[in-house]
C-alpha cells in the first residue's frame, strides 16, 4: 500500500506541471511562434502607434503609484491597529473591482449621488457641476479606485507578516532607545515588513499594470493605459492590429519585468534612506513631519472610511438594481420595484451555479496544490524560491490568456468548461500559496513529531494536527482563491468561447450596454458570492476561537 | 531497556558525537550533557526516528532487546518531551490526553477512555483543568500535562530534550521531581538531554548513565 | 422601348431562376427541420442590450416549442471577439465543429469573414421566409458597400439618429453647423463615443458626408488621394468642435452605451443611436428621461442593415437555419419591431411597422478603418 504521506511530492509535482509549467509553456510556445514572423516594418509601425508613449507612461505611473501609495497607506494604518482588524477586512476584500468602480463613479462623479444629495439640500446644482471629487473617466479616478481596492489585500499580507515578527519587542526596543512609537514602527518594523511584502507588492504592481476592465470603465481613453490599448488591438482583427497586439503584449511583459526589478529595489532603497537618516542624524523638516502626521490621521480613518465607501457602493448597487427611472438631479429613483430581480432570477440561477462550482472547485485545487507544494518543500528539506510559484501572478494576464487561446486553437482543442476550470486554478493557486506560505513555513514541525511519537502516521498527524492548527491561513487562502476565481473575466470569456457564463462575464457583457440597472444587479451578485464565503469563514473562525477560549 | 550501540553523528565529514554503548534501565533517567551544537539534540531526534537529513548518523538502537533502528517514528513507541510543552493548542487538556491514549483494550469504550483520563488528571491534581485549553495553563501545568500525555501513550521509552529549561527556578525543582517520580512509577527507560547538571535525578535509584560530551572527548559515567 | 423590355425580361428571368432555386432549396426544408430537431444553436451576439437579450430569450422559447431547437445567446461585449475566434480557427485549420453556429454581424466584421471565406453560402437560399424580405425597399443586398452575395441574412435596420434634450435644436433635421453652434452655446455638453466605436465612427462619417457635400468618392473604396482631399474638411470641423466637448475633448465616452448613460446623468445633452426607435423604447422602459427629442442629420440618417450569418465551421448549421428562418417570420419580426420589446425596424413587410427616418447611404466600408486610423493619429498623441 502506498502511504498517504508519500503523495505530497507527486501532488506537488503534478501541481507545478499543471499550474506553472503548462500555462507558461503554452503561452511561450504561442508567442515564440507568432513573434518569429514579425518584420522590422511592423515593429516600426508599432512604435509609431498613436498614443503608445502616453499609454506606456500612464501604465507605468499607475503600476508604480497605485501599489506604492496603497502600501504606505496600509503601513500607516497598521502602525496602530491590531490583528483583530483582519476580520473586518474580509468584506472589503470581497468587493469585486468592477462592482467597486461602478459604485465609486456613481457616488463621486459630477452627476453622482453626493452631488444629487447636495442639490436636493441646497438646490445649487440644477446641472451637474464641472468639478467633482472624481471625474467619470480620468487617470485620477482609475488611480483612486485601484488604491482603495488594493489596500485591504496589502493589509492582510501585512498582518500575516506581522504575526511572524516580534512586533512588541521591536516597539519596546525602539522606545527604550528613545524613539516614539511611530518612529520605531517606521524605522524598525517597516524595513522588515517591506522585505516580506516584496512578493505581494509585485503581485499588486503586475495587477495594476495589466488590469483591463477597470480602465475600460473609468480610465482615460485618449489614449488609455497600455493594457487597454493592447486589449483593443487584440480585439481588432486587421492584420496590423494583430501584430500591434502581439508587440504590445511583449511590451507589457517587458514593463512587468522592469517593475519587478524596481519592486526589488524598494526595500533596499528604504533601508538605505534610513541608514542615511541615522548616520547624519537627520530630522524631518517640520512641514514634512506635519504632512506625515496628517497622512497618519487619514490612514487611521481608513477602516471606517472604507466601510462607509463599501456600504455606499453596496447601497448604490442595490438601489440601482431596484430603480425604475432614475435621472439627474433626482437623489432617489422615481420608484422602486423588484422587476429586474424577478425577471432575471431564472437566468441568474444557472450563472450562480456555474460561478459557485468553478470557484469552489478551483479554490480547492489551488489550496491542495499550495499545501502539497509547501509540504513537499519541507520534505525536500529546503524552501524553494517563491517567485516560480507565483509566476501566474507575476505575468500580466492578458498576454498569458491570449497565448493560451492561440495554442488551444492551434491544437484544435474545443472550448470547454475543463479549460476554464484549469485557468481558474492557475490564477487562484498563487494567491492561495501567497496567503498560506508564511504561516506554513513557520509551523513548528515538532508538533507533528510529537503526534508521530504517540503512534500516529505522518499523514494522520498532518491531517489532524497541522491542518486544524493552520485553519485560519488555510481557510483564508481558500476563500481568497475562491474570490479570485469569481472575479476571472478574460480566461472565462476567451477559453470558454463565451459559452461558460459566470456572474462576472455577464456583468462585463452587460456593462458594455451601459444599462446601469441591470449592471448593478449582476455586480451585486458578483459581490455577494465572495462576501458570503468570506463572512462564513470569518464567522466560523470567530466562533471557533470563542469556543476555544470558553 | 533502551540500548544504543556504536552511534556516530557526523556532519560534513566531521564527527560530532560518538557513543560506543549506552544502556538505560526501566524507571531510570539517563542523561546526556554537552554544550549547544554538540549534536545531543540530533541524537534524540535520531532515537525518535526522525534525524535531520543534513547529518550522517550510524549506529544501532534497540528497545527491550529488539533492534528498532529501521523503524518509523510511529512504530517505535518512544515518547518525547521538548523544552516547550507542545500541547496541541487546538485541543483541550482532555482531548490532548485522549489523542495519546492507545486505542486498545481496556481503553476501547468511550466511557473507559474518559475515565482513564480523568483518573490520571486527578492523580496529578489537574482534574479541574480537564476542559481547559493549553494556552490558559501555567507553565508548570503545561509541563505536567505534556508528561502525562507522553506517559498515557504507554511508550516503551521516553526522551526528554531540556524539559525544564523553560520553567522558572522554584517550579523547575517541583516539576523535575514529579517527572522523575512518574518515570520511576511507570517503569520506563528515559534519556534526557540537558546542559544543567542540576537536572540529574537526586535519588540514586532514579539515576541512569551520564554521558557528557566535551569539545575533545565523550565521557561516560555509568551509575 | 426595346431596351427597356429586354432589361425587364432579364430581370424577370433572374427572379424566376432565383425563385426556382429557392423553391428547390425550400423543398428540402422538412429535411432541415428534421435534422435540426434536438440541436442547440450557439448564437454569438452583442450582449449589452437588455432589450435584445430578453427578445432572444423569447426566441429560444418559441424555437424550442415549435421546432425542438434551443437558442443559446452567447453574449459578447464586442462581436469582434467572435470574428477573431473564427480567424483563429481558420489559421489552425479547424474546418468543422466550431464553437459558433450563428453570428450577428455587419460592416467590417462581415467583410473580413467574407474575404476569408469563413461564412456558409447556402443559408439565405435555403430559407422559406427569405421570400418575405423587402429587398426592393430596403438596402439589404449591400452591407457597407460590399455585396452580401447570400452569405448573410438581413435581420434588422439601423439608422443613425441623435437624441437631444428638448429645445436644444429647433428642427428634427439638423446640420453640422447647428451642432457646432449648440456646442459653442453649451460648452461641455457634447461628446461622442471614441472611434473605433461603431457609432462614434458613424458620427464622423455623417459629418464628412455633409462637409464634403456627399462627395461620390465616399461611396467607393477609399483611396489615399480621396482621403487627402476630403479628410481636412472633417479635421477643420473637429478642431473647432473638440475644445467645446465635455472635458475639452481630452476624454471621450468609451462606447455609445456610456454616452447614453452620460445623457441620462445629465452630463451630456446629446447622444447618438443606431436604432431609430431606441429613444421611445428607452423612454418607455425608464432607461432615459422623457425630456428628450429625436433628431437626424439633414442630409439623412446613415442607414444600414444588420445581419445573421452561419460560419463555415458551425457545428449545427441546420438548427442555425431554422433559427434564422424563424427570426425572419412575421411573428418574430413584429415582436422585434415593437418598442415595448426592442423596437428594431423590420426587414419584412409588416402592417404595424413604423416609418423610417429619411435615409442617407452608408459610406463604403473602407472609409471606416481609414477614418478610425486617421482620427487616432490626429487626436491621440
Amino acid at each position: 500500500m502506498i502511504k498517504a504521506s508519500r503523495l505530497f511530492t507527486p501532488t506537488a509535482v503534478i501541481s507545478l506541471l499543471g499550474l506553472i509549467i503548462l500555462p507558461l509553456g503554452l503561452a511561450l510556445l504561442a508567442f515564440g511562434q507568432k513573434l518569429s514572423g514579425v518584420t522590422a516594418a511592423e515593429l516600426h509601425t508599432f512604435s509609431h502607434a498613436p498614443g503608445l508613449g502616453a499609454a506606456t507612461l500612464y501604465s507605468l505611473a499607475l503600476a508604480l503609484l497605485a501599489p506604492l501609495l496603497a502600501c504606505y497607506w496600509a503601513l500607516a494604518f497598521s502602525a496602530r491597529s491590531s490583528a483583530k482588524v483582519v476580520a473586518w477586512l474580509s468584506p472589503l476584500l470581497s468587493i469585486p473591482h468592477l462592482a467597486f468602480a461602478v459604485g465609486m463613479v456613481f457616488l463621486f462623479s459630477p452627476s453622482g449621488w453626493i452631488v444629487r444629495v447636495l442639490h436636493e439640500v441646497s438646490g445649487a446644482f440644477a446641472a451637474p457641476p464641472d468639478w467633482a471629487l472624481l471625474p467619470e473617466r480620468s487617470f485620477i479616478t482609475l488611480l483612486v479606485v485601484l488604491i482603495l481596492k488594493e489596500v485591504p489585500f496589502l493589509l492582510l499580507m501585512i498582518f500575516s507578516a506581522c504575526s511572524q515578527l516580534p512586533i512588541e519587542r521591536y516597539r519596546q526596543l525602539g522606545q527604550s532607545l528613545g524613539y516614539s512609537a511611530s518612529a520605531s514602527w517606521w524605522q524598525l518594523v517597516v524595513p522588515e515588513l517591506l522585505r516580506r511584502l516584496t512578493l505581494p507588492m509585485a503581485a499588486v504592481m503586475i495587477y495594476s499594470l495589466s488590469v483591463v476592465d477597470i480602465p475600460l470603465l473609468v480610465g482615460p481613453n485618449l489614449p488609455g493605459v497600455l493594457a487597454q490599448e493592447v486589449f483593443a488591438w487584440q480585439r481588432d482583427f486587421s492584420l496590423a492590429a494583430a501584430v500591434n497586439g502581439l508587440l504590445g503584449s511583449v511590451l507589457l511583459l517587458l514593463l512587468a519585468l522592469g517593475l519587478l526589478g524596481v519592486n526589488r529595489l524598494h526595500q533596499p532603497l528604504y533601508h538605505w534612506l534610513l541608514v542615511r537618516v541615522w548616520r547624519h542624524g537627520w530630522v524631518l523638516p517640520r512641514l514634512l513631519a506635519w504632512l506625515g502626521r496628517g497622512a497618519m490621521v487619514v490612514a487611521r480613518i481608513w477602516l471606517p472610511l472604507m466601510f462607509v465607501l463599501g456600504l455606499g457602493v453596496l447601497l448604490s448597487l442595490l438601489v440601482w438594481s431596484l430603480a425604475a427611472g432614475w435621472f439627474y438631479p433626482r437623489w432617489l429613483p422615481a420608484g422602486l420595484n423588484a422587476e429586474v430581480w424577478v425577471r432575471e432570477w431564472p437566468f441568474v440561477r444557472p450563472m450562480i451555479w456555474t460561478t459557485l462550482s468553478l470557484a469552489i472547485a478551483s479554490a480547492c485545487v489551488a489550496l491542495v496544490a499550495a499545501l502539497a507544494c509547501l509540504e513537499a518543500q519541507h520534505k525536500e528539506g529546503r524552501v524553494w524560491p517563491q517567485w516560480p510559484m507565483l509566476l501566474a501572478l507575476l505575468a500580466p494576464q492578458l498576454p498569458l490568456v491570449m497565448g493560451w487561446q492561440y495554442s488551444f486553437s492551434f491544437y484544435q482543442l474545443t472550448p470547454h468548461l475543463g479549460w476554464v476550470f484549469w485557468a481558474h486554478c492557475v490564477f487562484a493557486f498563487p494567491y492561495a500559496y501567497l496567503v498560506l506560505a508564511g504561516d506554513y513555513q513557520r509551523y513548528d514541525r515538532r508538533w507533528l513529531l510529537v503526534g508521530q511519537s504517540l503512534g500516529y502516521s505522518p499523514w494522520r498527524c498532518w491531517f489532524t494536527l497541522l491542518l486544524p492548527m493552520l485553519r485560519r491561513p488555510v481557510l483564508y487562502g481558500w476563500v481568497i482563491a475562491f474570490s479570485v476565481s469569481v472575479a476571472q473575466y478574460l480566461p472565462t470569456q476567451l477559453l470558454g468561447a463565451g459559452r461558460i457564463i459566470t456572474l462576472t462575464t455577464e456583468a462585463v457583457n452587460v456593462s458594455s450596454g451601459g444599462d446601469r440597472q441591470l449592471l448593478s444587479f449582476y455586480a451585486l451578485w458578483q459581490f455577494i458570492l465572495p462576501l458570503v464565503a468570506l463572512l462564513a469563514v470569518t464567522v466560523y473562525l470567530a466562533l471557533a476561537s470563542r469556543r476555544h477560549n470558553a | 531497556m533502551l540500548k544504543l550501540q556504536q552511534v556516530k553523528i557526523a556532519r560534513a565529514g566531521q564527527t560530532l558525537l560518538q557513543v560506543p554503548e549506552l544502556t538505560v534501565a526501566p524507571g531510570k533517567v539517563g542523561m546526556i550533557m554537552g554544550p549547544s551544537g554538540s549534536g545531543k539534540s540530533t541524537l534524540l531526534l535520531w532515537l525518535l526516528g526522525q534525524a535531520p537529513a543534513t547529518f550522517d548518523i550510524a549506529g544501532q538502537l534497540s528497545l527491550n532487546d529488539q533492534d528498532i533502528t529501521q523503524q518509523e517514528v510511529s512504530a517505535r513507541r518512544i515518547g518525547m518531551l521538548f523544552q516547550s510543552s507542545l500541547l496541541f493548542p487546538h485541543m483541550s487538556v482532555e482531548q490532548n490526553l485522549l489523542f495519546a491514549l492507545p486505542r486498545r483494550a481496556p481503553y476501547q469504550s468511550c466511557a473507559a477512555r474518559l475515565a482513564r483520563v480523568e483518573t490520571l488528571l486527578a492523580a496529578v491534581a489537574l482534574a479541574d483543568k480537564r476542559k481547559a485549553m493549553p494556552d490558559t495553563l501555567s507553565g508548570g501545568e503545561q509541563a505536567r500535562v505534556a508528561l502525562l500525555r507522553a506517559l498515557i501513550n504507554e511508550p516503551k521509552a521516553l526522551l526528554l530534550d531540556e524539559p525544564f529549561a523553560a520553567l522558572d527556578q522554584h517550579r523547575r525543582e517541583e516539576v523535575r521531581q514529579w517527572t522523575f517520580e512518574q518515570i520511576a512509577q511507570w517503569q520506563i527507560p528515559a534519556l534526557m538531554v540537558s546542559h544543567d547538571l542540576q537536572d540529574r535525578p537526586a535519588l540514586a535509584q532514579q539515576r541512569g548513565p551520564l554521558l557528557s560530551i566535551g569539545n575533545a572527548a565523550t565521557h561516560l559515567v555509568q551509575e | 422601348m426595346f431596351k427597356l423590355s429586354l432589361r425587364n425580361i432579364f430581370k424577370r428571368l433572374v427572379i424566376a431562376t432565383w425563385l426556382l432555386a429557392s423553391t428547390c432549396a425550400v423543398a428540402d426544408w422538412p429535411e432541415v427541420l428534421a435534422e435540426a430537431r434536438g440541436d442547440t444553436v450557439y448564437f454569438y451576439g452583442w450582449g449589452g442590450s437588455d432589450a435584445v437579450n430578453r427578445y432572444l430569450r423569447w426566441v429560444d422559447g418559441e424555437l424550442n416549442r415549435h421546432y425542438g431547437v434551443r437558442l443559446k445567446h452567447v453574449k459578447v461585449a464586442d462581436i469582434a471577439e467572435a470574428v477573431q475566434r473564427l480567424q483563429l480557427d481558420a489559421a489552425a485549420g479547424r474546418a468543422n465543429n466550431g464553437a459558433i453556429d450563428l453570428l450577428w454581424i455587419n460592416g467590417e466584421n462581415f467583410h473580413v469573414l467574407k474575404r476569408a471565406k469563413l461564412l456558409r453560402a447556402d443559408v439565405l437560399a435555403a430559407l422559406p421566409n427569405s421570400a418575405l424580405l423587402l429587398n426592393d425597399k430596403l438596402p439589404l443586398s449591400s452591407d457597407f458597400g460590399v455585396a452580401v452575395d447570400g452569405l448573410e441574412v438581413p435581420w434588422g435596420i439601423g439608422q443613425f439618429n441623435i437624441m437631444a434634450r428638448t429645445n436644444s435644436f429647433a428642427d428634427s433635421a439638423i446640420n453640422a453647423e447647428q451642432l457646432l453652434a449648440f456646442a459653442r452655446q453649451n460648452p461641455g455638453q457634447l461628446s461622442y463615443p471614441k472611434p473605433p466605436d461603431f457609432i462614434g465612427t458613424t458620427f464622423l462619417k455623417s459629418l464628412l458626408a455633409e462637409l464634403s457635400e456627399q462627395d461620390p468618392r465616399l461611396y467607393q473604396p477609399a483611396t489615399d488621394n480621396a482621403a487627402e482631399q476630403l479628410l481636412p474638411l472633417l479635421w477643420h470641423y473637429l478642431d473647432a468642435l473638440h475644445p467645446l466637448l465635455s472635458e475639452q475633448g481630452k476624454v471621450f465616452a468609451q462606447s455609445s452605451a456610456q454616452q447614453l448613460q452620460w445623457l441620462a446623468d445629465a452630463k451630456l445633452s446629446v447622444a447618438f443611436s443606431f436604432n431609430p426607435q431606441e429613444l421611445s423604447s428607452k423612454m418607455s422602459s425608464g432607461h432615459l428621461p422623457d425630456n428628450l427629442q429625436q433628431h437626424y442629420f439633414s442630409l439623412g440618417a446613415i442607414t444600414n442593415s444588420h445581419y445573421l450569418a452561419v460560419p463555415r465551421n458551425a457545428s449545427h448549421p441546420a438548427a442555425a437555419k431554422v433559427a434564422i428562418n424563424f427570426l425572419l417570420s412575421e411573428a418574430a419580426q413584429a415582436r422585434k419591431a415593437d418598442t415595448a420589446y426592442w423596437g428594431d425596424p423590420p426587414v419584412i413587410d409588416l402592417p404595424q411597422a413604423g416609418t423610417l427616418l429619411p435615409a442617407a447611404t452608408e459610406l463604403h466600408a473602407s472609409w471606416q478603418s481609414l477614418l478610425e486610423q486617421h482620427w487616432l493619429q490626429r487626436y491621440q498623441r
